[in-house]
């Protein structure tokens, strides 16, 4: 539940970014913006879940 | 017309009036203003996510914060929930009628996936502010 919530937050959020982004030219770029935005989204988020997750207190 | 007049066409800003009607009605209704500059595939974009997290918010029994309700949360001072309101009004003319409509006025902190509900509206308000101030800045020229 927690990861699927987060994904969708991060797709919605790269969509807003990718469609307001200036640094996009074309539709192409504008579309690997918004995908490297997703994936930054994404990967934080889980590295910063492990190294919570061993964190003792 | 070649690519450079068209490049310089899109970059020329609008009449003053145009600039506000377009900020007032992207905040009002999230997109609105990037259709009235005619980036209608952006509009689209905007609208799409913007509502759908707004609707997700409240399928996950997110509460819609009202500047008349009661700052107290468990007998303390909750200001925090004034930044939150903040945050969801940017969701326009949504956030009053669905205040109106008694949809999200509840608030189940109880539920489970409340808090990524309230998150969800906040942030859906947050993006809307950002898109106003995109579309202001393709109103004033500065971004095609």
């Amino acid at each position: 539940m927690h990861l699927l919530v987060m994904i969708v937050f991060a797709a919605l959020v790269s969509v807003v970014f990718a469609a307001i982004t200036n640094e996009a030219d074309s539709t192409r770029t504008r579309a690997i913006y918004g995908l490297k935005t997703f994936g930054y989204f994404v990967g934080v988020g889980l590295v910063l879940s492990w190294v919570i997750y061993f964190i003792p207190f | 017309m070649t690519d450079s007049t068209h490049i310089e066409q899109k970059l020329a800003p609008v009449a003053v009036s145009k600039q506000a009607v377009a900020c007032l009605a992207g905040w009002l209704i999230p997109g609105a203003g990037h259709a009235v500059l005619g980036r209608y595939g952006r509009a689209i974009l905007i609208f799409t996510s913007i509502t759908l997290m707004a609707v997700l918010g409240l399928a996950m029994h997110g509460h819609l914060y009202a500047p008349g309700e009661l700052d107290t949360l468990f007998a303390f001072k909750d200001v925090l929930s004034k930044v939150y309101l903040v945050g969801q009004m940017g969701m326009g003319v949504m956030h009053p009628v669905l205040r109106v409509l008694k949809v999200g006025v509840e608030f189940q902190y109880k539920q489970p996936t409340y808090e990524y509900g309230t998150h969800f509206l906040v942030v859906a308000g947050l993006l809307n502010f950002l898109a106003v101030f995109d579309a202001f800045d393709i109103a004033k020229g500065r971004k095609a």
